[in-house]
């Protein structure tokens, strides 16, 4: 038996797209991936709090294998509070990879911005952020 | 602790015009530092962020082909995020706006030089040069 190992590609992809929701669903008869409920606010009723996200990534011009990385950053403090990990692999640098990632509930312990910062073979490729705020007392 | 979760459902069995789908090789997703149930009130270690590899400028016209080497370092309240090739410099009050500041010091460092380049002297000449290495104009 023969164990393959392919070097990680020296091509720098691109992000073409990062997106926050409440739920991402595939499709189980198209494919198609469908985001509900996109969002860059959470309005908070007291901190510390979690919520459960989706994130939506899509990139291109990627060509071979990439160890990819999400990092969720409290950015005012830049501490990570949590990470995701996987491979991709592109064969064709003209098509687009898309992917979901469905977090369990991520911790949001003060009023601020966060991020979900993408990474590619270590190569920082983009972030989307949130931004948490206190929910207004009508 | 480190949870794993699945990753989306893999396509179908790879049809011969389905480039997208064949492509999408995402296998499986770690999520680190999620905590017990307390954790959003837990108070996090901080995150040491010394470099990273940038792969976007932040602007359409620019094509990161090999990644930028940043550095951050801390001035008082202040982060620097310093290119390290351009000695080019961007400030935050934390990373992700230090990087933000830098990748658009650095975008604009190309158009100036770009549009300057037959008069600049011999540094700026070296630093012109690394520009047109590492990023592509589309």
């Amino acid at each position: 038996m023969t164990t393959e190992s392919r070097s990680p590609s020296q091509i720098v992809s691109v992000l073409v797209a990062a997106l926050v929701c409440d739920v991402a669903v595939v499709d189980p008869s198209t494919r198609k991936k469908n985001l509900i409920g996109i969002f860059d606010r959470v309005n908070v009723g007291k901190f510390p709090t979690t919520r459960s996200m989706s994130l939506y990534l899509k990139v291109t011009d990627a060509e071979g294998d990439y160890d990819t990385e999400v990092r969720y950053v409290q950015v005012g403090s830049g501490k990570v509070l949590a990470q995701a990990q996987g491979k991709l692999h592109s064969a064709n640098r003209l098509a687009s990879i898309d992917l979901l990632i469905q977090f369990p509930p991520l911790p949001i312990p003060a009023e601020g911005r966060y991020e979900f910062q993408i990474r590619a073979n270590s190569v920082f490729l983009g972030a989307t952020f949130i931004d948490a705020v206190p929910r207004r007392q009508s | 602790m480190v949870t794993k979760i699945q990753q989306i459902a893999q396509p179908p069995a790879r049809q011969p015009n389905d480039v997208e789908a064949s492509d999408q090789e995402f296998r499986e997703i770690l999520l680190s530092g999620l905590m017990p149930p307390d954790y959003a009130a837990m108070d996090w270690p901080p995150a040491v962020l010394d470099q990273v590899l940038l792969g976007t400028v932040r602007d359409g016209r620019l094509r990161v082909q090999s990644p930028i080497t940043v550095k951050f370092t801390q001035e008082g309240q202040n982060i620097i995020a310093e290119g390290v090739e351009f000695n080019e410099f961007g400030f935050g009050e934390n990373p992700s706006e230090a990087l933000v500041d830098l990748q658009h010091a650095i975008a604009e460092l190309y158009f100036t030089l770009e549009k300057e380049h037959y008069r600049l002297g011999r540094d700026l000449q070296r630093v012109w040069a690394k520009l047109q290495k590492k990023i592509h104009k589309l």
